[in-house]
């Protein structure tokens, strides 16, 4: 075979096999004695073992060390019974939908960004903010989800519950009329199903309380409320029943009934809500001391008003919170720093920017003539019969002469005259011509049967604590629907508080009040969510009088509440004055050995 | 008032991972009711892979990782196990690792049918686990809410890692 033949394949050449001789070959000796060796030897195999252990393995399959974990394992969900429907009504609150659920050919909402819950800032085990970070959205639980509501809340309320919801210490400042009531139903009612609480105890001033049932009925209607009510035995028990999930009670019947119980005989609560808790302002007060010493877990404080007179009042709640130590007296740079952590304060402003505005206006008016006349003599006489009583004066006959001077500011008793009602006649020509309304308010019900026989051309109507009670809501209905109605005099007490007016576009301040919050509470009948046009608000103000230097003394303890709560804050507070400002209204002096010294308590 | 001991007609679990530029991943599973509400969670560690992992998965690592060591850990130590799993990274789709549980990812991922979970939202599920998401899925029109969002419990899950790794470092 040519391997190098080009035209010819390659191929290989053929192996050689040698033939090998398989016998073996073995020569005899001569003796014959070796036959043996013919035979084929005998070949075995033993195991051994190594005398070393050998330096590599040739297989090899890996091992991963499991990761550790971290579990947290959440309540069980406590259901409460529904109650049952009561007729149509019923029915239509539960035709609400949740967001995101609307039907064909309804306009679509702008989607809301879902309000979640957010661990406090103070919290600092891993767990406990794990907990708040996994809770579902807000809407989620309230949006008919799980939870059904009355009504759609506001995204500042939705805020509201979240914040409270996570808080062991909080007080919630609201400006009136954002759903302070509201916002701690719901939230209650969240950490009363997610097993955060199972006994709370609710306290408020007594004539709030079937306003606190009323709304825990609307909002949260399968939670079962307990009225602390019946005799001394009866409460007892009532205390004692731990599984009672909401007790409703006022601040006299708990200080009454707890003050001589012993620390570990004390009734213990996973929640304290103080409603209206400027009442524990003192730390002295016995009922203060009581509330302080009930065990708790969570300890909340609602207000409007945290700061009535002084910044340490604020140091008193937040005692009450257990975020100072006990006795504590924090300046007001530490007070604005707790303030920031634990106080949620939010007004008709921040809340609600498209809200029309509501435009203060003060009124300075001259007294007339006569008026002067008049106000003149009863306020010379009148500091020199205070004078006279030297170190006997008390706060209340200097009550007296303001309550005088005031009066007389208002119209002269004599004579009849009154800038105030000449200007009050000129706006109203005004508004009745335009077709609106307006509310006036009177601290006195005589004033206000005054001005009603010298205002009947506006169709006037009046509202105040003389009014029979039955009669009360028909004028309230008259005074919207009657177009020849425009003017609705109201007393402060009756007319202050639970009413929705928002139709009417003035209100007119005929008086001061002691205390501004009552005078928002007043406006905020006309000023309130639902208004569709701005309030002005008059207040009449009678220049050089003591009208003027009331309002200059609360204008001064605004500023201590700003300077806590922010400067933001364009609410009026409850500042109502104390004794020694009520004295300094004056130059009190009586005569002493060496001339004269003045009279009266010192200022704080 | 009386606690709601029995188990929620459908259960879910929402699987998430998240890594950090350090290269530490941790990982965690929030079991919630069919209306969202927390039962349980379960989160690992935080876990860095080491050179060894490196080397031996290449580009399989981050499946190994996220689909396998953190998901069996998680898978192992929970007591209320999912009726259905969710989640939005295919790398967290390992085959075996959840058993019968049909696991469905938010992500497109290759061999994953797209499926219409609720009204809003669709996702993808391997053939692996087609049979297990059937068998869901009229629990699911049953029971979850029109408005739900299955992906908004993820969301929870990757701000608690972020929360528990934070704490950590």
């Amino acid at each position: 075979m040519n391997s190098t033949n080009e035209k010819s394949p390659l191929l290989l050449p053929a192996p050689r096999v040698d033939q090998l001789r398989k016998e073996l070959k073995v020569q005899s000796l001569a003796s014959g004695a070796n036959g043996a060796l013919k035979r084929w030897p005998q070949v075995g195999v033993n195991e051994q073992k190594l005398l070393t252990r050998p330096g590599f393995v040739p297989s090899w399959k890996p091992y991963w060390q499991k990761p550790q974990t971290l579990q947290i394992a959440f309540p069980d969900i406590i259901e409460f019974q529904q109650p049952k429907p009561e007729g149509k009504e019923r029915e239509q609150l539960r035709s609400l939908k949740p967001p995101g659920a609307e039907s064909e050919g309804e306009p679509k909402r702008p989607a809301r960004k879902p309000t979640r819950i957010k661990p406090p800032d103070d919290l600092l085990s891993m767990e406990d903010r794990l907990f708040y970070i996994l809770q579902p959205p807000l809407e989620n639980w309230l949006s008919g989800q799980e939870l059904v509501m009355p009504f759609e809340p506001f995204s500042y309320q939705y805020e509201g519950i979240a914040w409270l919801f996570a808080q062991k210490s909080a007080l919630l400042a609201d400006e009136m009329g954002l759903g302070k009531t509201m916002q701690t139903i719901t939230a209650v009612r969240l950490l009363l199903r997610s097993g955060q609480v199972r006994r709370v105890l609710m306290v408020c001033p007594k004539p709030l309380i079937p306003n606190w049932q009323r709304e825990f009925k609307l909002w949260a209607e399968e939670l079962p409320i307990t009225q602390m009510e019946g005799d001394g035995a009866r409460r007892k028990m009532l205390w004692q029943m731990t599984s009672i999930p909401i007790l409703l009670t006022n601040y006299e019947i708990l200080a009454r009934d707890l003050q001589n119980l012993e620390d570990e005989e004390m009734p213990k609560f996973d929640l304290v809500v103080l409603d209206e808790s400027q009442r524990i302002k003192n730390r002295d007060s016995v009922t203060s001391q009581v509330i302080r010493r009930i065990p708790r877990r969570r300890s909340w404080s609602l207000t409007g008003t945290p700061i009535e007179n002084r910044p340490e009042e604020l140091a008193s709640l937040f005692e009450f919170m257990g975020v100072v130590p006990p006795r504590s007296n924090p300046d007001l740079r530490q007070l604005k720093k707790l303030a920031d952590v634990y106080i949620l304060r939010r007004t008709k402003d921040l809340v609600q920017p498209d809200m029309p505005p509501r435009l203060d206006r003060d009124a300075l008016l001259d007294l007339s003539p006569a008026q002067q006349s008049a106000y003149q003599i009863a306020e010379s006489d009148g500091i020199v019969q205070l004078n006279d009583l030297g170190d006997e004066i008390t706060i209340q006959h200097v009550f007296e002469l303001v309550m005088r001077l005031k009066q007389i500011t208002n119209y002269d008793p004599l004579t009849g005259e009154s800038s105030k009602l000449e200007r009050l006649l000129a706006d109203m020509e005004e508004i009745a011509a335009s077709g609106a309304k307006a509310i006036l308010f009177s601290q006195w019900t005589k004033t206000i049967d005054w001005l009603y026989e010298r205002t009947k051309q506006f169709g006037t109507l009046v509202y105040h604590g003389g009014v029979p009670t039955k009669k009360r809501e028909p004028i309230l209905k008259q005074f919207k629907e009657d177009p020849n109605s425009h003017l609705l005099l109201m007393s402060y007490g009756t007319g202050a508080v639970g009413l929705n007016l928002q139709f009417s576009q003035y209100v007119f301040l005929y008086d001061r009040w002691w205390n501004p919050a009552i005078e928002d509470q007043a406006i905020n009948r006309a000023h309130r969510i639902g208004v569709k046009n701005p309030v002005i608000v008059t207040r009449f103000i009678c220049q050089n009088t003591i009208e003027q230097r009331i309002d200059l003394v609360l204008q001064q303890k605004r500023e201590i509440f700003e300077k806590v709560l922010g400067e933001g804050d364009t609410s009026t507070t409850s500042l109502s004055m104390n004794a020694a400002e009520v004295f300094g209204l004056f130059d009190l002096k009586a005569k002493a050995s060496k001339g004269t010294k003045s009279i009266g308590p010192k200022a704080a | 008032m009386a606690d709601s001991k029995k188990r929620p007609p459908c259960v879910l679990g929402f699987y998430q991972t998240v890594a950090r530029p350090s290269g530490e991943i941790c990982g965690g599973v929030l079991i919630t009711s069919h209306l969202g509400r927390p039962i349980e969670f379960q989160c690992s560690l935080p876990i860095r892979p080491n050179a060894t992992q490196q080397t031996l998965y290449g580009t399989t690592l981050m499946p190994f990782i996220k689909g396998e060591l953190i998901a069996e850990a998680l898978y192992d130590k929970l007591s209320a196990k999912p009726d259905i799993l969710f989640v939005t990274d295919p790398d967290c789709v390992a085959e075996g690792i959840w058993g019968e549980i049909g696991v469905v990812c938010f992500a497109e991922f290759p061999n994953g049918q797209e499926q219409q979970i609720t009204r809003n939202e669709k996702g993808f599920v391997t053939a692996n686990h087609l049979v297990a998401f059937q068998k869901m899925q009229p629990k699911l029109k049953e029971y979850l809410p029109e408005s739900a969002s299955l992906q908004e419990p993820l969301v929870r899950v990757e701000q608690a890692l972020d929360e528990a790794m934070g704490q950590a470092a």
